[in-house]
């Protein structure tokens, strides 16, 4: 695989999670409860189970980043090498190359009991993230391996989970756009058919 | 000046130093002399509990906080500073004895700032900076003892509705668990409010 030099990995990784914290900042932390559970069909997640899955993500990889840098490590900005699982993960989760679903393993289907308390999780989650994020600049990012929530005895290159996890991020603040979308259009058409009517 | 970016900058602080405060211009020239320039990203501790404060900051973009940690971990959020104004631990610059709060950006942000040891040096000889900064820290001073007034004497309501008033874009850049920290309230009644009072 081709090696991506780690300052340009570390700071695109931030950049892009600066953007969905951002979004998350500005927008899902002032949506009232109806926008939160708005879901364009039965099947569908709304908002908030969107948000409450990347949390289920964020609890378990969030705690082994910590362990990883509770540790003393040498320093290192060698250049992240991406695995080829690694590589397969992230592509499966990029929505510009392909839009299969997916069905979340059982660890990972959302159960919400308070949508305000899951958009605030996810943005503590996230601003620690990106701590975690700028933080690993200054570690090898290729010989220390995290074994994968759905199957523990595959491990992952810690920077190939830096970078699925900002990929996976992005794959469901995309459906949350989408959702936005649908939401605004089918108001719209209530507001018509209210106008409409006799 | 005006024609660099740094030039921007100083005249962003000297046009705010001439509204709150007025000193002569050969104050103000010195004053203005030796800032400069420091970008910070999203999350980054300025000032660490424990450590001396360093340099006195003029906020020229984003939000920052002022915060402290009990035994158990358990932040209470003090103070936002955001642009234009002055930020920095400002006891902890006075006294020159460490700090008992973190400074801390809540975005990604741009200052001014001035270490310390240039204000004192300033205070020494010039009378009229020396007074600038004393009103300066007595209007924080201020400041403080009216929010602590809004602290015991407000409902919750009351309080997030102040709070909207003097800043009503603060939804939009800042967690709003830092919020419900700085207005004493929990998370849960934070959301209540958000639903009930009309933005």
């Amino acid at each position: 695989m081709k090696a991506i030099e780690k300052k340009a990995f570390i700071a695109d990784l931030f950049q892009r999670t600066e953007i969905i914290l951002n979004q998350a900042i500005q927008q899902y932390q002032n949506l009232d409860e109806a926008a939160l559970t708005f879901s364009v069909d039965e099947r569908s997640w709304n908002i908030a189970q969107c948000l409450t899955h990347l949390n289920t993500y964020s609890h378990y990889y969030l705690p082994k980043m910590k362990a990883v840098l509770d540790k003393a490590h040498e320093f290192s900005m060698a250049a992240y090498v991406p695995g080829w699982l690694g590589t397969y993960f992230i592509g499966l989760m990029d929505v510009n190359k392909s839009n299969r679903k997916y069905k979340a393993a059982k660890r990972h289907q959302p159960q919400v009991t308070d949508v305000y308390a899951e958009v605030a999780e996810f943005i503590a989650q996230q601003e620690l993230f990106l701590k975690y994020i700028k933080a690993f600049e200054k570690i090898d990012v290729n010989r220390i391996k995290i074994p994968i929530s759905i199957n523990s005895l595959i491990k992952l290159r810690l920077g190939d989970v830096l970078a699925f996890m900002v990929m996976h991020n992005e794959r469901h603040t995309a459906q949350i756009k989408n959702i936005q979308r649908a939401h605004s259009n089918a108001l719209a058409e209530r507001a018509v058919f209210a106008a409409l009517a006799p | 000046m005006g024609s660099t970016e740094i030039g921007q900058y100083i005249d962003v602080l000297e046009a705010y130093v001439k509204e709150y405060f007025s000193l002569s211009p050969d104050a103000l020239a010195e004053f203005l002399a030796s800032w400069k320039s420091f970008n910070a990203e999203r999350k980054e501790i300025l000032t660490q509990q424990g450590e001396n404060e360093k340099y006195l900051y003029f906020v020229l973009e984003g939000v920052q906080r002022v915060y402290t940690l009990n035994a158990e971990g358990k932040e209470a959020t003090l103070i936002f500073t955001y642009a234009p104004s002055f930020g920095g631990v400002l006891n902890a610059m006075m006294t020159g004895q460490p700090s008992q709060f973190f400074y801390e950006t809540l975005t990604s942000s741009r200052f001014l700032r001035l270490p310390v040891s240039e204000i004192k040096r300033m205070m020494l000889v010039n009378s009229e900076i020396a007074q600038m900064i004393n009103l300066g820290v007595s209007g924080a001073l201020g400041g403080v003892l009216n929010r602590l007034a809004e602290l015991q004497l407000m409902s919750s309501e009351e309080k997030f509705k102040s709070l909207l008033k003097r800043s009503p874009h603060i939804l939009t850049l800042v967690p709003h668990k830092y919020l419900a920290s700085y207005l004493g309230i929990d998370a849960t009644n934070f959301s209540k409010l958000m639903n009930k009072v009309k933005i």
